[in-house]
């Protein structure tokens, strides 16, 4: 973790935990579909609209498709113009 | 345990995202014992497994604990048709039934400006018959409610903004297919229209449609859309599993006018043109439309009667008059002891009840000593009186009878008939005043609504309280060795209409007395020994020698208890069970056809 955090990453990991009904602790920027049980097509979408949500930000569809890891979607908050 | 669930709601309610919904619904389970089970199946075209977070707690919001059923992606035509299938399997109490225009319609989609005025008229045909025959398929196998979700306007059109012009245009036929489906859909007994059109205008087509997750998943709804839509889900669901309520109990003071009337006077209070007596008229027009659609209307108010009659009588701008209430109370007694006697005078349970006053102690109180009062506080700010009272969806119904548009006006005739009961020197004298008349009549159309209403809602006069779905009506009506009668009951005060239901069986030489069942608002006037007689007669037609019936005692129905020992019936089952049989020869009956009705014979029967 390089940025300088204001507080968006917690606020991300723990939106991503309430979706998957995990523990924060165990996301990080490398956890992805493949590594947690989870995160199936449903929760991939719903991933998406409480990222959203919470950010007040607006995904392309294409973003939403490569959201393949939890780094990814920060990848696609910074193009949104999120400090995380 | 209430006070929990309500804590967990507000957490939704302050910041309504959609991981809110996820983690409260996966909270639920714990408050599952204190809430009405339902079981809902959702059935679609297209991938509705994100709503049901979403369903689940705006359920629970309504005092429901839904098990929800999804069914597989773009099966619903399948499910419905199919007997054997997992949604009949199920066991669902309500099938949403949700589809998309796209599905349902290609061509008024993809193709729409190839049609003329002729091709949409039979693509809207074939589709609304297409939903018909599959929910006609379903009612053989289902008696759950079944809802079919009507269509949301597109969020763009291909003409622009010339489609409010077209002569053939994507609106206007979306217009007339959801009003087909309306008509056609509501002929099916225990069949019901989800308005998605109202619902996605409500909220903006803007936030209703997310095409993005439409083509990257099929799923076409944004998340203020599955809010929206669940909301919807469950409001009806409600409707369909829990009791209507029934009458509206009103405060005066800064609820139906602005300020205290003892205080400011008649010319003093806040009612008519200028913020905020415009908005308490506009009110009062609200309540009228209420009263007009069957809500009985009350009057529970700490004031001064006189005061108040001079209001009613001089003020220019009152909307709601007396004869609009059905019982008032304007005295300075604690409120929850005057609705327990307006609940009395009018023979409505308190759960019927709801309660509308400004005051937080009033409200407070009456939530206290009362807790089966729907008790809704009037907000200060009087603009927004009418959104907060129906907001509460107290009066939400499915389906609206011509027996719910008389209600108001029954009532004050009930009213009527009380004040001549207390005037008359007998109950004889009394109920020959009455002048009454009745018709006896075989399950019609006509009659459906009504009789399905009462054999699903009556508590108080009725033997066996047997509850049957529309569809095992439907079913009793039809089969020869089975009948479904209605009384209908006019005198001098008004026409009560249909106020008592029989269902016979006749087997054996034996006529099997169901159900028997009257309106609590005719008990006491002989009308349950004029049905009988009306049964004593139909039996000795069919040749059978024995007319014979249960008992079932509930908590509720004690004023038919003595029916059978009333009218010469023999106690034939052991004493000591709960519920008992009794058998009456009908050669050697007692029961006449009681003397203070006359027998009006309907030129159909």
């Amino acid at each position: 973790v390089t940025t300088v955090d204001d507080g968006s990453l917690s606020r991300l990991l723990s939106t991503i935990a309430t979706v998957l009904d995990v523990d924060a602790s165990v996301l990080s920027d490398e956890v992805s579909p493949g590594s947690i049980e989870a995160w199936d097509s449903l929760n991939h979408l719903n991933i998406a609209m409480a990222v959203e949500s919470e950010f007040g930000v607006s995904f392309s569809a294409q973003q939403v498709m490569d959201m393949g890891s939890i780094g990814l979607i920060r990848e696609a908050l910074r193009e949104q113009g999120v400090n995380i | 345990m209430l006070t929990a669930l309500n804590e967990l709601l507000q957490t939704v309610d302050a910041r309504p995202t959609p991981a809110a919904y996820l983690a409260a619904s996966r909270q639920l389970e714990r408050f599952t014992d204190r809430l009405q089970p339902v079981r809902v199946a959702l059935l679609s075209s297209f991938t509705i497994e994100p709503l049901k977070p979403y369903l689940q707690v705006e359920c629970a919001r309504r005092g429901l604990a839904a098990d929800v059923y999804v069914g597989k992606f773009n099966t619903a035509r399948q499910e419905l048709l199919d007997p054997a299938g997992e949604c009949v399997a199920y066991g669902p109490d309500v099938v949403f039934v949700a589809e998309l225009l796209g599905d349902v319609c290609p061509q008024l989609t993809t193709d729409f400006l190839a049609l003329n005025d002729d091709d949409v008229d039979q693509i809207i045909d074939e589709a609304v018959g297409n939903a018909v025959s599959a929910i006609g398929a379903f009612r053989h196998a289902s008696s759950a409610a079944v809802v079919v979700h009507n269509f949301a306007m597109p969020r763009r059109t291909v003409l622009g903004r010339y489609d409010g012009m077209a002569r053939v245009s994507e609106a206007d036929a979306i217009n007339r297919l959801n009003r087909r489906l309306a008509r056609d859909i509501s002929a099916i007994p225990g069949a019901y229209v989800l308005d998605v059109c109202g619902a996605a205008a409500q909220v903006g087509y803007r936030h209703w449609y997310d095409d993005r997750l439409w083509f990257l998943a099929r799923t076409p709804l944004a998340a203020p859309a599955l809010e929206a839509l669940a909301r919807e889900q469950a409001a009806i669901s409600r409707v369909l599993r829990l009791p209507a309520r029934k009458c509206l109990a009103l405060d005066l003071d800064n609820t139906l006018w602005g300020g205290v009337l003892g205080e400011a006077g008649v010319a003093g209070i806040a009612l008519g043109s200028g913020y905020p007596g415009n908005a308490y008229h506009h009110f009062q027009h609200c309540v009228l439309q209420l009263h007009r659609r069957g809500v009985v209307l009350a009057l529970i108010s700490k004031n001064n009667q006189h005061d108040v009659d001079e209001v009613f009588r001089a003020h220019p701008d009152m909307v709601l008059k007396p004869e609009h209430f059905a019982a008032t109370r304007i005295n300075w007694q604690l409120k929850p002891d005057n609705l327990l006697e307006i609940a009395d005078e009018l023979s409505l349970g308190v759960d019927s009840f709801v309660f509308f006053d400004d005051d937080t102690a009033e409200c407070s109180l009456m939530r206290h000593a009362l807790p089966e009062v729907m008790t809704v506080q009037a907000p200060q700010d009087a603009s927004r009186l009418f959104e907060v009272l129906i907001g509460a969806e107290a009066f939400d119904r499915l389906s609206i009878t011509s027996e719910d548009l008389r209600r108001g006006q029954m009532y004050q005739e009930q009213t009527a008939r009380k004040r001549a009961a207390n005037a008359s020197g007998s109950i004889e004298e009394f109920l020959r005043s009455l002048d009454m008349s009745a018709a006896i009549r075989s399950l019609d159309a006509f009659a459906f609504p009504r009789v399905a209403n009462l054999i699903e809602k009556t508590n108080q006069f009725n033997l066996t309280t047997r509850r049957y779905s529309a569809t095992d009506l439907h079913a009793m009506a039809s089969d020869p060795t089975q009948a479904v009668f209605y009384l209908q009951l006019a005198d001098r005060f008004g026409d009560n209409g249909i106020v008592g239901v029989a269902v016979l069986r006749h087997h054996d030489r034996i006529v099997d007395l169901d159900t028997l069942l009257l309106s609590c608002r005719v008990i006491g006037r002989t009308v349950e020994t004029a049905l009988l007689a009306f049964i004593i007669e139909w039996a000795q037609e069919r040749g059978a020698d024995v007319v014979e019936g249960d008992f079932i005692p509930t908590a509720k129905n004690a004023a038919a208890a003595d029916f059978y020992a009333r009218h010469g019936f023999q106690r034939i089952s052991e004493t000591g069970s709960a519920a008992s049989r009794w058998r009456l020869a009908v050669a050697e009956t007692p029961v006449q056809w009681p003397s203070y009705i006359q027998l009006h014979v309907p030129a159909t029967a």
